[in-house]
């Protein structure tokens, strides 16, 4: 006789009691921490942990404290994080936010912040001038730093060097877009095989504009937002930007190829379909682990300039460490946030580990920032990011960051959409219409926020000069 | 002109076939089209499952040189080898101490399994009420029911947060099953099933004595296997590849489901797509294995009502 609801149904409170009981034992035989540490320090990153564990050793060490680190994916620790505030749920101690996410915590009134105001705290240890300056901005909302800056991600062109060598191209001559763009259209970017289509591009560019489009607008001076949290992706730096990539992905003078990300990037990498790629210090570990075979074969350029002399780099992402406000212990907290981040004795090792230049000026002399990469032809990766640095353009956080990208992309799509359908007529009209109208949406709704409106920003650079005051 | 490329080659001795087996028999010449297509459309479906495989088996430096294996001539160990799944089912320290993968297996089985089973048996109550039972508000109560279930579960995430929260069940599994313990779906399917069975065998239970509970029991459940059987697969699959839930209320290294702890290793600096891979390989298999041992009972359900009898 069988089980009389069916077999599904006891197979499955058959697994459920076995898999609880295993589940159950398993819970009990391991050991349990004793009640909640000194502190808890959340990270998305994974590497980013695996880099701090020692340090944290030796700051429990000397302190006497009991430190949990936590690792929890991105998406679940911004979640959390949000709903947490929300509620007044326990959060950890200390926590580091992704680039862009700041803002998503900063919409309300500026003393809701979830985060502990470290201004002060800054400017007591002199970090405002110790580190590249323009870092904070990111991490900053109405002249308030919320977060202390993890890193600087400069950006640079990674390359074929054996393909770009082969072709006769030399690379030092790639000062500006225009020559880059000559070269691409002249040399590199043909159809090889005669069937029409071109076997080998220039610069891997995505075709929706994607975040390349943001950081190449940065590096010629558009910002998403002006120092005051004002909309500003409408002004004039940002129309010729369109202008020139929309040039770039389609048409006659084409000479870049959406390459993706993962396994279509890594082929499209060792299949030499296209030559430079956008690379901030974070993608250098990306490369070496995704494309193991091009170690030696590749190579770093600066980042073209828009005018001849002009800035050779740009900025792509970015983390930030807060300090959440129920931390019961923030001068613990903010101590450990020095050790991990500004001791000059943790972060020589930790770019060797991680190939991320730490936006603390003095650590650039440490001897692993001028250790040359294998994997990059013998270049001293290091040493090229931190020459860069200073340069990198400021970039301000936004609660509406989000909508103005996503603005920003619908203008670029909508002046790519007339371009292929009717050339390049009006190109530079239609863009500068199609961002003046995609600006004036997102002022729309920020005008919806009192508590932007009433509490206008304050640049970071005025509110320094009163924290200093203050001092 | 072109020469023609592998594929275009491959088409056209298909298709030259075709002309040849048409010349002999219509009938050979359309089972032969037939089984072409099919096999044609196999292959295309089964394309992803077989890399999965294979990306699963190749070396990290490896994985992204061929869209599958190696060619025969560069299968090696140092190519092809079981390193992605050495070090996914490897132990690991974590602020917990250490885990092993296989208490995450564990721990999505019995989330998965249990889930289901608690839903079952709510679900199949309500939907029995909703069907059988007569009682002022039961029209509107429908309506509310089915119309909950336009309501995205990212919506009430945040409500749901503080809620779990303020019962102190954050990071525990309750905070998964209670939630999870009644589904509108499955009201609305028990339900759609129950209303077929005979009023009069309810009736006869009645007058022979049977409780409600009892009549439940022994007499409409056991009508309705097939519906049980089809409602066990669908939310035993949706339980098991449930990710935003467990992402959030459970926090615990030691306690986290298969999908969450597979999107770990793809992080924000650097992936490990082998591992990945290697892990999402056995995250299929449990489901298959359930599948593919219940199958009839699942698809009875599936077709059940379809053919009115």
């Amino acid at each position: 006789m069988g089980f009389p609801y069916g077999t599904a149904p006891l197979v499955i409170l058959l697994i459920a009691i076995v898999s609880g009981a295993a589940a159950m034992l398993s819970e009990a035989t391991s050991p349990r921490a004793d009640g909640r540490p000194d502190l808890i320090f959340a990270t998305f990153s994974k590497e980013h942990a695996a880099a701090y564990q020692p340090a944290v050793e030796r700051f429990e060490l000397e302190h006497g404290v009991d430190v949990q680190l936590q690792v929890v994916s991105q998406r679940a620790l911004q979640g959390r994080l949000q709903s947490s505030m929300q509620v007044g749920a326990d959060v950890p101690d200390m926590v580091e936010l992704l680039d862009g996410t700041l803002g998503v915590f900063a919409k309300g009134p500026v003393e809701d912040v979830g985060f502990v105001d470290l201004t002060e705290h800054v400017h007591r240890e002199g970090l405002y001038d110790r580190l590249v300056t323009s870092r904070f901005g990111k991490w900053s909302s109405r002249g308030h730093i919320f977060a202390l800056p993890h890193d600087v991600h400069s950006v640079m062109l990674a390359y074929r060097r054996d393909l770009v060598e082969d072709l006769g191209i030399d690379v030092s001559m790639l000062t500006t877009w225009d020559e880059f763009c000559r070269v691409g259209r002249e040399v590199v970017t043909k159809d090889l095989t005669g069937d029409g289509v071109p076997d080998r591009y220039m610069i891997d560019l995505p075709a929706d504009g994607g975040d390349a489009l943001r950081l190449l607008m940065l590096q010629r001076g558009g910002a998403m937002f002006d120092e005051a949290g004002n909309v500003a992706f409408d002004n004039p730096a940002a129309v010729d930007v369109i202008d020139w990539y929309v040039r770039r992905v389609a048409g006659e003078d084409r000479i870049s190829f959406p390459a993706g990300w993962g396994q279509n990037l890594a082929k499209a990498m060792t299949d030499g379909l296209v030559l430079f790629y956008i690379c901030p210090d974070w993608r250098l570990k990306q490369f070496e682990s995704d494309v193991p075979s091009l170690a030696g074969k590749m190579a770093l350029m600066p980042v073209p300039a828009w005018e001849p002399g002009a800035r050779r780099t740009t900025t792509w992402g970015g983390t930030g460490l807060a300090i959440t406000k129920q931390c019961g212990n923030p001068d613990l907290a903010w101590k450990l946030a020095m050790h991990l981040y500004y001791d000059p004795a943790q972060l020589g090792e930790r770019f060797a580990q991680t190939l991320i230049l730490p936006p603390l000026k003095q650590a650039w002399t440490e001897p692993q920032i001028d250790a040359p990469s294998p994997v990059f032809s013998g270049m001293r990766v290091g040493r090229a990011y931190a020459d860069l640095a200073t340069q990198v353009p400021e970039e301000q956080s936004s609660a509406y960051m989000t909508l103005a990208v996503a603005k920003l992309s619908e203008a670029y799509n909508n002046a790519l959409a007339h371009f292929q359908a009717g050339g390049e007529a009006n190109l530079h009209e239609v863009a500068r219409n199609e961002l003046k109208s995609a600006a004036g949406r997102v002022r729309t709704v920020m005008e919806r926020n009192r508590f932007l409106r009433d509490g206008a920003e304050i640049p970071v650079a005025a509110a320094a000069g009163t924290a200093k005051g203050v001092r | 002109m072109n020469t023609p490329n592998e594929l275009q080659w491959t088409l056209i001795v298909l298709a030259a076939a075709f002309v040849a087996l048409l010349l002999v028999s219509r009938r050979w010449a359309t089972n032969y089209a037939r089984t072409v297509v099919l096999i044609g459309v196999g292959t295309v479906m089964l394309l992803p499952f077989a890399w999965l495989v294979c990306a699963a088996f190749k070396d990290a430096a490896v994985l992204n040189d061929y869209t599958f294996l190696p060619p025969v001539d560069k299968i090696s160990n140092k190519t092809v080898n079981l390193k992605n799944f050495e070090t996914l089912l490897g132990e690991k320290q974590t602020v917990q101490g250490p885990v092993n993968f296989w208490r995450y297996v564990a721990n999505s089985l019995f989330l998965a399994s249990a889930g289901t089973f608690i839903s079952l048996v709510f679900s199949s109550m309500g939907g029995y009420a909703l069907a059988k039972y007569r009682f002022a508000g039961r029209g509107p109560l429908i309506t509310f029911m089915l119309a909950s279930m336009t309501i995205p579960g990212v919506v009430l995430l945040a409500p749901n947060f503080e809620i779990i929260w303020r019962l102190g069940w954050m990071d525990t599994y309750k905070a998964l099953l209670v939630p999870g313990c009644v589904s509108a779906f499955g009201i609305f399917l028990f339900r759609q099933a129950i209303i077929g069975v005979p009023n009069d065998l309810i009736e006869a239970g009645r007058i022979d004595g049977c409780s409600e509970f009892r009549i439940y029991m022994t007499l409409i459940m056991p009508l309705v296997r097939p519906m049980t059987g089809a409602f066990c697969l669908i939310s035993f699959l949706g339980a098991w590849n449930a990710f935003l839930g467990p992402n959030i209320f459970l926090q615990s290294q030691q306690k986290l489901t298969l999908p969450v702890v597979l999107n770990q290793y793809i992080g924000e600096y650097s992936q490990q797509y082998g591992v990945f891979l290697a892990g999402t390989l056995l995250a299929i298999i449990p489901p298959a294995v359930l599948f593919l041992s219940l199958q009839r009972e699942f698809i009875g359900g599936l077709t059940s009502g379809a053919v009115k009898q």
